[in-house]
């Protein structure tokens, strides 16, 4: 798991999704996570007005654009099953099975594919509204101390639209 | 206008070689691919001098594998590249064989593949400057369990539907004494090995292997001036080579790319889907046949399950898919894997396949689809 310390919250993998709410500097001691609302980094074309996932700097895929024309865009983590499966093992002994994996397209349109809150589930329903939460892990803090710090990361899980 | 294959000269596979996919062991390269080249010389009753051009299908060996390599056929000082392209890279360099020849830069070309299984750095690693969300979590298997549960849900199709293509490749494979794995699986060893992703058990993958697999092309002129047999050349109807575009189903993107590459190569060939007697595609995973074989045409969406239990892709069906065992059998050494599905098309068309023989094999087709994705297709054709 990518460690990063960012601006006084840390995330599992930095620059892909932070805490919607800016003014929220630290969440050490906070109990449950999942009521901080996640925004994903994703990006606007302006010239082709394609929006993508994640955010970068190299070059639109859609037509080419780059620089000024490429546009950082906050992406609400919300949207419809597509598909899912349960990982039982994975090649990479780095990466613990098993998790399960969903594919869910975004309401704002792009098509991602992200870990689920809980590892397994006894069912689940293509075109499920699926929201993304925060999980936390307590992770070493890099200090020499052994202290630990918390880190966020984001996962999905059935929610309502209407909360959407 | 880009030119099609059609617009050069004619192009012709004219031997071919293996040394069987097997299982990593100490054998070395140099020994997977001389076994291959020097098989494939004999095949076609020509020495290495003859030989112009050198295109070497690899991903695994490192920087300049081939010399150090074939210089021990006797080094003749003929242009030798390698040819990275991820699982299409013996396809790939197959294609840089068939142009040097169409082109007219050679008469004679080798194309070989060999690898031997190696940790590569892969798209969306530390080096490449961009993380993906599911950070590593979607391997290529996850990637079509995915697409597989979408099916499912789609056509009303069960896992048995994906394990029968295992079935069948198993049963082809345990006909070939060059592929990785020769034992005929029954349903249910399929269906309960082990769970690794989705619906996708151990005995839906394709296992990890080495090997060599070398082909010789040559021109009419080749042909004739090495005194080679025109009765066993096969004709290389239409070589293309694509590479991933923005589509609306954006996670489907390996069939889209598909679907656009057959469609070029069969046109440029002149042919139809529905003249096709032999396919090797690429099955690493089981549920890939299904997806690819609607791709090319050759089944309506939906409908590839259907068909296959019928018996239709089998040897001795319409049109015989993985007839070497495909992916799933045969192996995936990624190096020899799109140049061994060359060496089988030619077998196939030559009448020289023996028990896994497709009666009245006249046209067939080659697929791989590599990471990044890029798509190779080749039509050939038996001349008559």
């Amino acid at each position: 798991m990518a460690d990063s310390q960012g601006a006084g919250i840390s995330y599992a993998h930095p620059g892909l999704y932070e805490v919607q709410n800016s003014a929220l500097t630290s969440v050490e001691g906070l109990g449950d996570v999942s009521q901080i609302r996640p925004v994903l980094k994703g990006m606007v074309c302006r010239s082709c007005q394609r929006i993508s996932i994640p955010v970068q700097t190299y070059g639109c895929e859609g037509c080419g654009e780059v620089g000024k024309g490429l546009q950082p865009k906050d992406l609400e983590p919300m949207g419809e099953l597509l598909s899912y499966a349960l990982v039982s093992k994975h090649h990479d002994k780095s990466i613990t099975a098993p998790f399960t994996m969903a594919e869910i397209r975004l309401k704002e349109g792009p098509v991602i594919r992200a870990a689920l809150e809980k590892d397994s589930y006894d069912s689940l329903d293509v075109g499920t509204w699926m929201e993304g939460i925060f999980i936390k892990h307590e992770v070493a803090a890099g200090n020499d101390n052994q202290d630990k710090t918390t880190q966020l990361e984001l996962r999905f899980r059935p929610g309502s639209k209407a909360d959407a | 206008m880009p030119k099609a294959l059609k617009d050069f000269r004619n192009v012709y596979v004219v031997g071919i070689g293996f040394h069987p996919y097997q299982f990593f062991s100490a054998t070395p390269y140099l020994t997977l691919g001389l076994t291959a080249v020097r098989q494939a010389l004999g095949d076609a009753g020509i020495k290495w001098p003859s030989v112009e051009s050198v295109y070497h299908g690899t991903a695994m060996l490192g920087m300049a594998p081939t010399r150090g390599m074939l210089k021990h056929l006797g080094a003749t000082g003929i242009p030798m590249t390698q040819v990275e392209n991820a699982s299409a890279s013996g396809s790939t360099a197959f294609r840089q064989s068939v142009l040097e020849v169409a082109g007219g830069f050679s008469d004679v070309s080798l194309c070989l593949g060999v690898d031997k299984p190696a940790l590569v750095n892969m798209p969306g690693s530390q080096n490449f400057g961009i993380r993906p969300l599911d950070a590593g979590r979607i391997a290529p298997i996850t990637h079509f369990a995915l697409l597989a549960q979408n099916y499912m849900e789609k056509y009303g199709v069960d896992p048995e539907d994906f394990g029968r293509v295992a079935v069948k490749n198993s049963r082809n494979g345990a006909l070939n004494p060059n592929a990785q794995k020769q034992r005929a699986l029954n349903l249910e060893t399929v269906l309960e090995g082990e769970p690794l992703s989705g619906v996708l058990t151990k005995r839906q993958c394709c296992p990890i292997g080495e090997g060599g697999a070398a082909v010789i092309v040559a021109s009419e002129e080749g042909i004739r001036k090495h005194g080679i047999d025109m009765s066993r050349a096969i004709k290389v109807l239409s070589s293309t080579l694509t590479s991933e575009e923005v589509y609306e189903n954006a996670t489907d993107f390996d069939a889209e790319l598909t679907r656009h590459t057959t469609e070029l190569a069969l046109a440029q060939a002149g042919v139809s889907a529905k003249e096709l007697d032999v396919v090797e595609l690429h099955d690493a995973f089981s549920v890939e046949e299904l997806f690819y074989l609607e791709a090319m045409g050759i089944a309506q969406p939906g409908e590839a399950s259907h068909m296959l239990k019928e018996g239709i892709f089998d040897i001795g069906g319409e049109v015989a898919v993985s007839p070497s065992g495909g992916l799933l059998s045969m192996g995936h050494p990624i190096g020899p894997t799109g140049v061994g599905q060359i060496a089988e098309i030619t077998r196939q068309l030559r009448y020289e396949a023996g028990d896994r023989q497709q009666p009245n094999a006249k046209l067939g087709l080659a697929h791989m689809v590599g990471l990044g994705a890029v798509c190779s297709v080749h039509v050939l054709s038996k001349e008559t």
